[in-house]
């Protein structure tokens, strides 16, 4: 029996199988004299009794679709002696498939005539596996950078610039070489800087994330607002050795924040001269009637007892005294109406629709804290009202604030809110409707009255304001109600625009 | 006419108390005649034409309320001056006041001045008013009494025409137009043209 096995020292065949390489010999002149290594039967997952001693064996198990490529490049060598090199897959008999790298020196002797051709073959399925991983990994990698939304940056440990990302660019306005090395601090808002500067080292020297809100300044001026967090990078010792972070665009967000912080001021103005204004309204009625039937009397009773002055002088000073005094107060009264009056704002076309989808939303934090589900039915195609913009949200405002705190004590789950919107051919209808406690008939009679309230810190001019506002409107305003069954409140505001004049018989109704 | 005899009294309408009994107070210290009401329907209720006077109306008040009582003592034919009380600055009402044809308006509360003023002119207006209202009443009476053909030759008179063109587009004789002219001058209470032309136009300005 021929020997198919290379005979190798211990040594060498142990090398051989912690190396996955094979190798072989082969005599041109004698096939049969192919001789192999064990190493090289196990990577072609041959087993002993498996080989029967011929090249052709493992031939047969290259890969059909790299077939041609080695028998092209083992003639090459040895025809053309170029050097027997390449890298192809096998097909195991079990089937599966692995990568290997033969290599053959092909011996000539004197005259150039082949006398052996020497060759390993190496198993290096596991290495292209993991070039392969390698490869992915950053091919993902690539993909996050770029298509990734947010922008991100890579700083060494002096906080140069190394890498910046497309988006990253786009955010700050800058190229990525302007950011490179210390550039990137230029797409900080100057008056940012110095404040990012403390908080990056606070983080860096706690070693915690850093994480902050600040601007960009975009060379064309541009302000961006981002949210920006960062981390150290650290070596395999612990120690820092660059920074990575991103860049949020935040400044959508922003601009809407900005927007209902500004629309919260404007709103907690108006409310205070709304409130200011029912306030001095109610007190010059409520002091005019008194006040005018005071000089009334004192005037009548100059004229009846003016002989009696001349024997009691006293009497005629202080009657006269008495009446520019109360001419005094008709005066102050007068002037803080005046003044009251002078601070209304100017009438627009408002869309209540939006209107109370704004009002909503700004006052969304207040509806989620009272846990209230809210309802909005709003009526297609309704007319705009002419009207002051911020007085209808008062309006609105002080209805579902009502409306809400009447369902203070109700179970949570119960608490309902519904606003509709009804639109007619010369008015609009605003319905507020809840699941509150309600109040009885008796009540609603008086609930629009000033300083009329049930509430502990209520000073009872809520109400009283929506029917001064509505009214001002050529409106009018109702309640229904049974007591623990909620309430219902209706705004009818006319579209037409002439009838916004008030309507004073109509007016006379409510007034006292 | 018996009615333009009593004195001309001022009719207050507030719902106010206060404000109706000091204004009361006031007015009757001038020696005016006053007479309150507590809403418009109370004084529809009492209203008589032929009482002289004025009203003082407040604007704001329940039930009908001001304007709509201004509105009907016009679609009555009253020509009772009104004076509106509106509150101070209330433009929209001041303006409605006017449209409703009151005499006055005045913003609450008044100076005894300026209301006093108000209500001397109001009881003026109302006088002057009413006297005419009866001197064309008187005249009415008489002209009642002329024949259709007397009111044909008056009617000429007036216009100016002769005696001599009226015989003729009426084909009767200057004479018998002679005879007409002196009867209606009999009737009508004057023996002079100047008078009864003044007469017929009193009449006629009115419509």
């Amino acid at each position: 029996v021929r020997e198919l096995h290379i005979q190798m020292p211990a040594d060498i065949e142990k090398a051989q199988e912690v190396e996955h390489l094979g190798s072989w010999i082969y005599h041109p002149t004698d096939p049969s004299l192919f001789t192999c290594s064990r190493e090289l039967c196990r990577i072609f997952g041959l087993r002993e009794n498996e080989f029967d001693g011929r090249m052709e064996s493992f031939f047969t198990l290259v890969h059909p679709e790299d077939r041609e490529a080695v028998e092209r490049a083992y003639m090459a060598a040895i025809v053309d002696n170029i050097p027997y090199s390449l890298e192809h897959r096998i097909v195991r008999p079990d089937g599966s498939v692995r990568w290997v790298h033969a290599q053959a020196d092909i011996i000539r002797d004197a005259e150039g005539r082949l006398v052996q051709i020497i060759g390993i073959i190496q198993d290096i399925t596991a290495r292209r596996e993991a070039k392969e991983r390698v490869r992915r990994s950053e091919r993902r990698y690539h993909t996050l950078v770029h298509a990734s939304p947010v922008g991100i940056f890579h700083t060494d440990a002096q906080g140069e610039c190394i890498y910046v990302n497309e988006r990253w660019c786009e955010i700050a306005g800058l190229k990525a070489e302007e950011a490179y090395g210390a550039g990137w601090a230029r797409a900080l808002h100057p008056k940012d800087r110095e404040r990012i500067a403390t908080e990056w080292y606070a983080a860096v020297r706690e070693h915690r994330l850093f994480k902050s809100v600040y601007r960009f300044l975009c060379p064309d001026g541009r302000i961006i607002w981002v949210y920006g967090q960062a981390a150290g990078e650290e070596s395999e010792t612990g120690e820092i050795i660059g920074y990575v972070g991103t860049v949020t665009d935040i400044t959508e967000q922003k601009q809407i924040e900005q927007r209902l912080l500004q629309q919260q001021g404007e709103l907690c103005h108006a409310q205070r001269l709304i409130t200011i204004g029912e306030l001095a309204g109610v007190m010059a009625h409520e002091l005019n009637q008194p006040l005018g039937a005071i000089t009334n009397y004192l005037e009548g009773a100059i004229i009846r007892y003016e002989k009696e002055f001349t024997s009691n002088p006293e009497l005629g000073k202080v009657l006269e005294h008495t009446l520019r005094l109360a001419e005094h107060a008709i005066h102050v009264v007068r002037n803080i109406r005046a003044l009251v009056r002078k601070q209304d704002p100017s009438r627009q076309g408002v869309d209540i629709n939006a209107l109370i989808r704004e009002t909503v939303q700004l006052i969304g934090a207040e509806i989620a804290r009272r846990e209230v589900r809210i309802t909005l039915d709003l009526a297609l195609n309704i007319r705009p009202l002419w009207s002051h913009r911020v007085y209808l949200q008062q309006l609105l405002l002080n209805l579902i604030l009502n409306s809400m705190e009447a369902m203070e004590t109700i179970d949570t789950k119960n608490r309902r809110l519904i606003i509709q919107t009804l639109g007619t051919e010369r008015a609009i209808e605003i319905r507020i409707t809840d699941t509150g406690v309600g109040f009885g008939e008796e009540s609603a009679t008086r609930l629009f009255e000033p300083f009329i309230t049930t509430k502990k810190e209520g000073v009872g001019l809520g109400l009283s304001i929506c029917r001064t506002i509505v009214e001002t409107h050529g409106g009018e305003i109702l309640a229904d109600s049974r007591p623990g069954q909620g309430a219902t409140f209706r705004v009818t505001l006319p579209t037409d625009r002439r009838s916004h004049e008030r309507d004073p018989n109509r007016a006379d109704r409510f007034h006292r | 006419m018996s009615a333009t005899q009593t004195e001309p009294t001022v009719f207050i309408v507030d719902d106010d108390s206060e404000m109706r009994n000091s204004l009361k107070w006031l007015i009757e210290s001038v020696c005016l005649p006053v007479e309150v009401f507590e809403c418009a329907e109370a004084f529809i209720q009492a209203f008589n034409p032929n009482r002289p006077g004025c009203l003082l109306l407040d604007v704001r008040m329940p039930g009908m309320g001001g304007l709509r009582l201004l509105d009907w003592l016009r679609a009555q034919g009253a020509h009772l001056p009104v004076i509106m009380f509106t509150d101070h600055g209330d433009v929209s009402m001041a303006v409605s006041a006017w449209k409703g044809g009151a005499f006055h308006f005045i913003e609450k509360p008044a100076s005894r001045q300026q209301l006093l003023h108000c209500i001397q002119d109001a009881l003026t207006l109302d006088r002057d008013l009413r006297t005419k209202a009866s001197k064309q009443a008187a005249i009415e009476a008489r002209l009642a009494q002329l024949t259709p053909r007397e009111r044909e030759v008056l009617e000429r008179v007036v216009e100016g025409e002769s005696n001599k063109c009226i015989a003729m587009e009426l084909g009767i004789t200057e004479r018998t137009v002679e005879k007409h002219r002196e009867s209606i001058m009999e009737k009508m209470g004057t023996r002079s043209l100047a008078k009864l032309m003044q007469m017929i136009f009193l009449c006629r300005r009115d419509g």
